[in-house]
Parts: C-alpha cells; structure tokens; sequence
C-alpha cells in the first residue's frame, strides 16, 4: 500500500470516527453532540472570536 | 508587569497566533494569516480592556451591540436568495484569485468583527463536563496531526505531494471546477451562518 493510499485511510477513519461519535452523542447522550460542542464554545466571548477566525480561515484556505 | 502576564496568558489567543505564523511560512498566504493574528489581536484586546485574566470567563464585547437582528435576518428568504446569488458570482473566479481572496476577506472580516461586537447571545447549553468534550477535542487534534504528518512528508511546505496528499490538494482539483467553487462556498457560508445563528 503506497503513502498517498495509508494517507487517504487515515482520513477517511478520521472522518468515518467523527460520523460514529455523533451518531453515538445521539443515541445516548453520553457525550455532546457536535452542535452542543459548538454552543458551548461559542458561550465566552473569545471562544466566538476563536470560531469566527478559524471558519474565516478555512474559506481563504481552501478558496481565497 | 503581573496584569501584562495576565493578559498574555490566553491560549487561545496564542493558538491563532502560532498558526497565522505557520500559515505565513509554509504559503506566504497574507490573508490567511492575517484573518488568524486579527483573532488573536481582538481576544488579546478583550483582556487588557476588562483586565481579567481568567480564561473562559464571558467578556462583555466592546460595543455590546444585539446580536438579533443579524441572526434572524439570516432565516430569511431574502437572505437565501441574495446570498445564492453572490455565491453564483463569486464561484466564478478561480480559486486563490485575487477577487476570491478579496470576497472570502471582506466576509471572514464582516463576520468576524460582528462576533467582537455582539453580545452573545448563546443559551449556555447545560453543562458539560470538560472530561466530555476531550473526546471531540481528540478527534479534531487527530485531524490536525494527520494534516500535519501529510503536510510534511511533502517535498516542501508550499510544494504540493501526490504521495502525501494534504486536504487542501485532494479537495483541490473539485474546487478549481466551477460547479465544486459553488458547493464549497455554498458550505462555508452555509457554516458561516450556523455560527452566526447559534453565537
């Protein structure tokens, strides 16, 4: 298996992981959903701050 | 001298920092790092204005202007239908063009100074354990060091590897199409408005 292919594996356990942990938060409530996680940073003033920049980021990343 | 220690002692403020530093090395990206020191500048401007040092603590923004009228606008039809619109024109232009760093700026930063200026106005969910939130923590963090490792196993930081693929030059190829522009700005501001309607 090459490293362009264990790379994508990776990713994709990483993604398939996070799907689990949501379907999982859903179920039992056992941990925070994701949108829970996000309400609870977005909760202080510099965790708002801190997502805006970050989501900012990611649009000039990946298209800016 | 114990107040400036204080101020400094944010580390989320320092995170954006250290990554606005590491963008500006690996791509000379100026937007990019600038839109992450201006994070960090406006956390930092927080603290020495309400002069307290404990993280997480909710400062009250410098204006402390609604943040309603934004969020319910967002729900519009009118909204949807503008916004739509822009998405369509602005997909026009390549990506990493300078019209597409000039339109995703001029958002990031209309966005950005509306969440320093508001109130939050986020119902505190319940509380929640921090030992809960460690495990989102750790899927994020795995995300990040895989992004990292495949950054670098590439020949150099700007020079893009087909043997070690980072997000960016997997998702490139859809995203230099016109049809992939469009459903990739459609995303960010479709995330863009889930921020604002839950800050």
């Amino acid at each position: 298996m090459s490293r362009h292919d264990q790379i994508l594996i990776g990713y994709a356990l990483i993604a398939l992981a996070g799907v689990a942990l949501e379907v999982f938060a859903r179920r039992t409530g056992n941990i925070p959903t994701i949108d829970a996680t996000i309400r609870w940073a977005l909760r202080t003033h510099s965790g708002r701050i801190a997502l805006f920049a970050v989501w900012a980021w990611l649009g000039l990343h990946f298209l800016g | 001298m114990r107040r400036l220690l204080t101020i400094l002692r944010d580390p989320v403020a320092w995170v954006l920092v250290v990554a606005g530093i590491v963008e500006l090395e690996t791509e000379q990206a100026v937007a990019r790092g600038a839109i992450l020191f201006a994070g960090s500048a406006l956390i930092l401007a927080d603290r020495i204005r309400s002069g307290r040092g404990k993280a997480g603590v909710l400062r009250s923004p410098t204006l402390e202007l609604d943040s309603g009228p934004l969020q319910e606008a967002v729900t519009s039809t009118r909204w949807f239908a503008l916004t739509a619109v822009g998405i369509l024109l602005v997909a026009v232009f390549d990506r990493q063009s300078q019209q597409m760093t000039v339109a995703a700026s001029v958002v990031g930063i209309l966005a950005l100074g509306w969440a320093w200026l508001t109130v939050a106005g986020v119902k505190a969910p319940e509380a929640i354990p921090p030992r809960r939130l460690l495990i989102w923590g750790g899927a994020f963090l795995a995300l990040g060091l895989w992004e990292l490792m495949a950054l670098l196993g590439q020949p150099s930081f700007s020079e893009t590897s087909y043997d070690s693929p980072t997000l960016s030059y997997l998702f490139g190829p859809v995203l230099d199409t016109y049809p992939g522009r469009a459903v990739g700005l459609g995303l960010w501001v479709g995330a863009g408005r889930g921020l604002i309607r839950r800050a």
